[in-house]
């Protein structure tokens, strides 16, 4: 293997680190209600797909969206988190999927499995979502009963 | 082109944030089964603690007292698991932190989310915990003021 083969596998396992870092800072700024710094976490020209609040484009709708419908809805006592990672890289580009684990409080355990679909784009200030999309639940009722719902 | 060097330096950096994520999660794991010696070997010899009430325990002896004068007495120990590392390494030294979760029918509603911070130290070629804080709930609840 020559320098610059052995650079680029360097390179993307590097990249990996850094989406997933990307992803997981996006989540600890989405349970701590960071509005703003979730938004950091676009591109400029970046696209939010959540829930059927049709996608929305652009550091200001994005925010806008955040304050407007998590403003009291996402609240301290949620938990958040992420897992299971498939993360592919392409040159300056790169597709990921994660499960999100939406925690509620309750007198009794309350769960929700979501997901997100991404594609990240490598820019000046590190990667950024190009397209993010969030689903909850994942999969759909209809899914999870084999089409009987 | 990167040089030799360099390229080793920077995977040297990937496998250092592998070890510590390992690192966290056999403490994880040793925290469930009440593997308390193992948990211990976690720790530096003059790491600080400060998890949940049990205060800043300075070195190791304390937080052995604390091993086994707290975590060992539970009647019964909650489900543990950790998620969404975000690991920072600067040479023989790194910082990160984690989601923690509990989960125990003891709780209110059966789970907290909490969070881990933590530095770590490579001693001799192995990482281990300097100082680790757990705060829970994080994030924490609304002040009543």
């Amino acid at each position: 293997m020559t320098l610059t083969e052995l650079e680029k596998q360097v390179g993307e396992l590097e990249d990996i680190e850094a989406i997933k870092r990307l992803q997981r800072l996006y989540v600890y700024a989405l349970a701590s209600q960071q509005w703003d710094d979730m938004v950091d976490c676009f591109a400029d020209d970046g696209i939010a797909d959540v829930y059927d609040w049709g996608p929305k484009k652009g550091k200001e709708e994005i925010g806008s969206m955040f304050r407007e419908n998590f403003e009291g809805r996402v609240l301290p006592t949620h938990g958040h988190f992420v897992t299971q990672p498939i993360i592919e890289v392409d040159g300056d580009k790169a597709t990921g999927i994660w499960m999100l684990y939406l925690f509620l409080p309750g007198p009794e355990m309350t769960w929700t499995q979501c997901r997100y679909d991404c594609e990240y784009v490598r820019t000046g200030g590190g990667w950024k979502f190009g397209y993010m999309k969030f689903t909850r639940p994942w999969p759909s009722e209809a899914v999870v009963t084999g089409g009987k719902d | 082109m990167a040089t030799e060097e360099e390229l080793k330096k920077r995977i040297g950096v990937l496998q250092d944030i592998r070890e510590i994520e390992e690192l966290h999660r056999k403490y994880v794991y040793c925290l469930c089964s009440r593997q308390w010696d193992e948990l211990l070997d976690c720790f530096a010899d003059d790491a600080v603690t400060d998890i949940g009430s049990n205060g800043l325990r300075l070195g190791k002896k304390e937080i052995e007292e604390m091993v086994y004068g707290k975590f060992d007495k539970l009647e019964r120990t909650p489900g543990h698991m950790a998620a969404q590392p975000v690991i920072t390494v600067d040479g023989d030294m790194a910082t990160g932190y984690w989601i923690l979760y509990l989960f125990s029918k003891n709780l209110p509603g059966e789970w907290v989310q909490g969070r881990h911070e933590c530095l770590y130290r490579k001693i001799n070629g192995k990482w281990r915990f300097g100082y680790v804080k757990y705060v829970r709930p994080w994030p924490p609840e609304p002040s009543d003021h």
